[in-house]
């Protein structure tokens, strides 16, 4: 599988796109800077690095959908030019992104041709010719389409594999996947990779961005590792020699030297409920959250839990089975239809922090005191002096601007007018967390609280949580991120399709949960290696 | 006669079939653009503008093809116009349809006194003629305006479901990011939609000032207004949208006859097209299912 | 003061090039000389002490409603409705302040018409409000069909009698509740009907813009205009404040008869104030939330207005509503491009977070 040693002449012919010292500045920050990297046919490459090293930005230069300032993009050996997405699908690039480009009320057939119609005269759109061609698509994927139904009706599974359809749809030979399995179970993952794979055999280049070393130890054949915006290294992956040494360069080069000691498989200390055990054997008298046989139109049902001051629950599931309805719940956004609910003071993050939990464009001071200023006020007037020093409290706490002035500049003094815009998502989401944790609620809910967060920011905060389980609050953690549950949670339930199915202690397996997850039972009745055993979900 | 036998009578169908045809094709000009994302409330702008285009010309050139050619160019341009400041200048919709609403009542005012130095209307023109002596029935239906509208419905409906354009059309109001990424050419499908809307719009202006047979100062009258909460009302779909105008244009055909025949004070029927668009508006702005939804995208601009 | 400087002057500056094209290109179109109609312009208004105090009268509407569409602006709400708002609140000016008994001493009389009118536009906007809040109807074109209603409202009541007979006007209010003259202080301003509303209305400017930012109605409401659904994620009654934002739009909008039933006429008459409505858009579209920059921007529409009516002999004034659009397009494109510098500059997401499920 390695590609070490081969021909050169040969690989000039596998070459489907390069970058040639591409540069590319979001803002201040030079998000890829002066990065060379080759793509080839038959090879599944994943690319790794932390968030905002430059990933999501370098393949978004090749898929035409960003501009170089510095350096080109060359795609089949000629420049991209115009250096626009329809260009590099024309040449063959096509990439699927993270949160998917996907029309929501468009079936799922439309959304395959969407770009690529096929059409007679009068730009008639050829519909029946769609389908053939796309039922082909699927059957060479081996995989079912469901070419009718709406895109909006579909789950995270279905819309993937609708937009690598999409890819094939238009000839692609070079598919790049923007963290495809970040939402996915491992189960759905696994299945992900077989079809890469396929496609790989079958002649395509696969580009993958991950940050999950499982998946570049089992199906990588090569990696690039960047970081801030460097490209450290590309090299082939070679399964004859000591694979685990290989990925160990890998995960050194993410975090760099620099990295100050953080390795992503450190456990962070998961301490114990405040005087008393994790076991069962707790009152319910110091239960923050009480739920009973709770309904809530079709997206929960039965849902039974409880939550204890000073412990850390765990949610785990694919999204869109029961979690936002949960979160709705907890947050007094809806009232169940069914069932009994007691919940202490609730603070909640929210999921999409850029939507639901920050005003991007107000002022830190602003977003850190957001929904608060009630107890700021009098006869309607604001009490400027104490809500500039809780504000600033707050903000000093949460070390959103402790990072962003890089190189000793911290002794500055925050500036609280900046806008919420302008932090990176990890020091956003600092400011989320330090509001809602301020709070002083009986029970936290985090959604997904460290998604789209890099791994520094990501300690931090679960530091945040941990701190206020400790401080004697209950906390509900719900997460695509599994390890980040295991880190957390003293025990793990498992929503499927809107129902509590199991909860299991904090050493459950991602084979388990993954299992639980997707609705089958506990046990995989023959235990595979869990790397490509499962083929269809 | 009585206000009844007014009502009911053939002449009433006649005159509330030609009031919608205003309202109809701004309606569809509005569907258009804002199907693919462009909030359009120039349509008041873009039917006042090709009213007096239409009237200009045919004034000078003494042909009215000419005329509707104007009056229908003259609401592509403005059309583009919207699209351009919208789409390419990113200002948001709602200021560029006001200032574009602000400059054709100020412009139409200023042109008119700079052509023919009134500063209320326009000499009159003979606007289109056919038919003399066909009846009321076949002049009202066989009114070229009426069919081109009906022409313009159908087209539109056919294009959006069938074609290429509608589809993409579709994409770039349902999430212009996702239309981007896949290579729909955004501003383009944009531009186009909101230039074709507008010369739809145009049609109904020159239709408004034939019917007349000139141009008035400010003759519209909130007709484009009205015309855009019927996209509302008929969820941003070509036949509802239609429908929804023929029942605002009763309301106004029915008005006018009430403040000649009834001791009821005029200003009353004056408002009740207007009345009548908020609680429809009402009504309908409930809706939050199904296939009369806004376009997911409408407003937004691709990142 | 430095940040103010820094928002408004490109845009200004675009502003003013844009304006002063437009109105070359369309003076010569019409046949005159551009250089002698400016000339003519500024002879008439901020020529002589007559035509400034003009220009403050025309001002004066136009801040009031400036400031009114600015403060619904700020909760993301379009308040096209100022026109309407403004001429129920005349017309409650008109009449309340005939009513009330003659000898009424100005410290009752004012503030009884004043509240009478701002609680009329606020009435008038309720409707839009409140079909906005409970049913989401789109309140540009709500307060656009509110505007024709109230043209019906007020012709009824002018003429089911409460006009004086045979006239569209309402009889003279009392002296008490009359705004007094600028003239009467500065004799400069002799012979023009610019009274001391115009103080009140810079005032009411500076309340709204200091409540923006230190009331918790004022800086809720503004955040809801920046992101409405983090706002209603925290518990602020987003919808509430929403009603609460149109409906102080339409007492403010209705405090703008200040400066004409009670500064100007002295009684209420069929179409007084018109226009005053819509240029308040274009005063808050310009003004863009800051005191000086909303002041300036009505004091610019009321030189327009003003030096429209000069040259009017010449060319007709409807040229000003003309450049009252292309001022705000201008505006509107250079302020676009700067915020799209500024996000730029700042920092572009690099790596966009998932957006939630139902929406990817």
């Amino acid at each position: 599988m390695a590609v070490a040693g081969a021909l050169k002449g040969e690989e000039s012919e596998r070459e489907l796109a390069r970058t040639r010292a591409v540069t590319r500045r979001c803002g201040a920050i030079v998000a890829v800077r002066g990065v060379s990297c080759a793509f080839r046919s038959g090879e599944i490459h994943a690319v790794c690095g932390e968030n905002g090293a430059g990933k999501s930005t370098l393949l978004k230069l090749v898929a035409g959908m960003l501009t170089p300032d510095a350096g080109e993009v060359l795609v089949g050996g000629r420049t991209l030019e115009p250096h626009t997405p329809r260009e590099a699908i024309r040449r063959g690039v096509a990439m699927v992104l993270q949160h998917f480009a996907l029309v929501p009320v468009f079936t799922a057939l439309e959304n395959i041709v969407l770009g690529a119609e096929p059409a007679g005269r009068l730009g008639v759109l050829d519909l029946a010719a769609a389908r053939a061609r796309a039922e082909t698509i699927a059957s060479d994927l081996g995989v079912k389409l469901p070419l009718d139904a709406r895109v909006e009706t579909l789950g995270i599974g279905d819309r993937q594999r609708i937009e690598i359809a999409r890819a094939l749809f238009r000839d692609a030979r070079l598919v790049i996947l923007d963290e495809p399995t970040a939402v996915l179970t491992k189960a759905e993952a696994s299945a992900l990779y077989v079809t890469l794979r396929r496609l790989a055999n079958g002649g395509k280049g696969i580009v993958v961005v991950t940050h999950k070393m499982d998946e570049v130890r089992v199906h990588a054949d090569v990696v690039s590792v960047m970081r801030r915006g460097e490209l450290v290294f590309t090299r082939s992956l070679d399964r004859s020699a000591d694979i685990d040494a290989q990925v160990d360069d890998v995960t050194a080069a993410i975090i760099g030297s620099a990295a100050r000691g953080l390795h992503s498989s450190r456990p962070i200390e998961s301490r114990s409920a405040v005087g008393g055990s994790t076991e069962m054997e707790s009152s319910v008298a110091d239960a923050v959250l009480l739920m009973k046989d709770v309904h809530l139109g079709r997206g929960l049902a039965d849902a039974s839990l409880t939550v204890r001051a000073g412990e850390i629950v765990g949610v785990a599931g694919i999204e869109g089975n029961g979690q936002k309805e949960l979160v709705a719940l907890l947050a007094g956004d809806v009232a169940p239809s069914r069932g009994t609910l007691v919940v202490g003071r609730t603070a909640v993050i929210r999921e999409d922090r850029q939507v639901e939990g920050l005003v991007l464009d107000a002022s830190l001071r602003d977003n850190v005191m957001l929904g608060e200023l009630d107890r700021f006020t009098r006869w309607g007037v604001l009490d400027m002096t104490s809500l500039e020093r809780e504000a600033r409290a707050r903000i000093e706490h949460s070390g959103a601007l402790r990072s962003v002035t890089d190189e000793g500049a911290s002794a500055v003094a925050p500036d609280l007018d900046r806008t919420a815009r302008t932090l990176s998502g990890g020091n956003q989401q600092k400011i989320v967390v330090a509001r809602t944790l301020a709070r002083d609620a009986k029970l936290v809910v985090a959604a997904q609280p460290t998604r789209g967060v890099d791994l520094a920011a990501s300690v931090d905060i679960h530091a945040e949580l941990t701190g206020a389980a400790r401080r004697g609050a209950g906390v509900l953690v719900i997460s695509a991120d599994l390890d980040e549950l295991r880190k957390l949670a003293s025990r793990i339930i498992v929503l499927a399709r809107g129902r509590i199915v199991a909860e299991l202690p904090k050493t459950a397996t991602d084979d388990e949960l993954g299992r639980l997850m997707l609705g089958l039972s506990g046990k995989s009745e023959a235990e595979t290696d869990g790397s490509g055993g499962a083929t269809q979900t | 006669m009585s206000a009844f036998e007014v009502i009911v009578s053939g002449t009433m169908l006649a005159q509330t079939v030609r009031m919608t045809i205003p309202y109809a094709c701004a309606s569809l000009g509005g569907v258009v653009s804002e199907r693919s994302g462009v909030v359009n409330i120039a349509l008041e702008g873009i039917l006042l503008s090709s009213a007096l285009a239409a009237v200009a010309v045919q004034g000078a050139t003494g042909s009215a093809s000419a005329g509707v050619l104007a009056g229908v160019g003259s609401g592509a341009l403005v059309g583009l116009v919207h699209a351009a400041l919208v789409v390419r200048g990113r200002i948001d919709a709602i200021v560029s349809g006001l200032a574009i609403n602000l400059v054709a009542a100020g412009g139409t005012r200023f042109a008119l006194r700079a052509l023919y130095g009134s500063s209320s209307n326009s000499p009159s023109v003979r606007g289109v003629r056919y038919g003399d002596d066909w009846g009321l029935v076949l002049r009202t239906l066989l009114d070229p305006f009426l069919l081109l509208t009906l022409a313009a419905a159908g087209l539109l409906a056919w294009s959006l479901a069938r074609t290429r354009f509608g589809l993409r059309l579709r994409a770039c109001g349902e999430d212009p990011s996702a239309a981007q990424a896949v290579g729909v050419d955004v501003a383009l499908t944009r531009t186009l939609a909101v230039t074709i809307g507008g010369a739809i719009c145009g049609l109904g202006g020159t239709a408004l000032a034939f019917e007349l047979h000139q141009f008035q100062a400010g003759m519209t009258g909130g007709r484009g207004f009205i015309a855009l909460a019927a996209v509302i009302v008929a969820g941003w779909r070509p036949w509802p949208a239609l429908g929804a105008c023929l029942a605002f244009a009763t309301l106004d055909a029915l008005q006018i006859v009430l403040q000649n025949q009834t001791r009821v004070p005029s200003q009353i029927f004056a408002v009740l097209p207007f009345v009548a668009t908020l609680v429809a508006l009402a009504v309908v702005s409930r809706r939050t299912t199904g296939n009369a939804r806004a376009p997911e995208g409408l407003g937004k601009h691709p990142v | 003061m430095k940040h103010l400087v820094r928002v408004l002057q490109m845009p200004a500056l675009a502003g003013l090039a844009a304006g002063w094209l437009a109105f070359c290109v369309l003076v010569w179109a019409y046949g005159a000389s551009p250089s002698a109609m400016a000339t003519l312009l500024v002879q008439g208004t901020w020529g002589t002490s007559y035509g400034a105090g003009q220009v403050l009268f025309k001002a004066t509407p136009l801040l009031f409603t400036g400031v009114a569409v600015d403060l619904a602006l700020r909760a993301g709400l379009f308040n096209i409705g100022a026109e309407g708002q403004l001429a129920v609140a005349s017309l409650a000016a008109g009449v309340v302040g005939s009513r009330l008994p003659h000898g009424t001493p100005a410290v009752l009389a004012l503030p009884a018409t004043v509240a009478a009118a701002m609680a009329a536009g606020a009435a008038w906007a309720a409707v839009p409000a409140l079909l906005k809040g409970r049913f989401g109807a789109h309140e540009v074109i709500s307060t656009i069909m509110m505007n024709r209603v109230a043209d019906g409202v007020v012709g009824l009541a002018i003429a089911s009698g409460l006009a004086l007979t045979g006239t569209v006007r309402t009889a003279d209010v009392v002296p008490g509740a009359r705004m007094p003259r600028l003239e009467a202080v500065f004799p400069a301003f002799r012979g023009s009907a610019a009274s001391f509303a115009i103080v009140l209305a810079v005032v009411a400017t500076a309340l709204v813009t200091m409540a923006h930012r230190r009331t918790r109605l004022g800086r809720e409401i503004g955040l809801i205009g920046l992101n409405a659904r983090a706002m209603e994620a925290e518990k602020v009654p987003v919808k509430r404040r929403l009603e609460q934002a149109l409906i102080a739009s339409g007492a403010i909008a209705g405090a703008a008869s200040l400066g004409t039933v009670l500064g100007y006429k002295g009684y209420f008459e069929e179409g007084l104030g018109a226009g005053a409505g819509f240029g308040g858009v274009a005063v808050a579209l310009l003004g863009r939330g800051h005191l000086g920059g909303l002041v300036l921007a009505a004091l610019l529409f009321g030189t327009l207005q003003q030096g429209g009516l000069a040259l009017n002999a010449h060319v007709p004034k409807e040229l000003m509503d003309v450049l009252q659009g292309v001022v705000i397009c201008a505006v509107a494109l250079a302020d676009a491009r700067l915020r799209a510098a500024a996000v730029d500059a700042v920092t572009r997401p690099i790596a966009k977070p998932a957006r939630g499920a139902g929406a990817a």
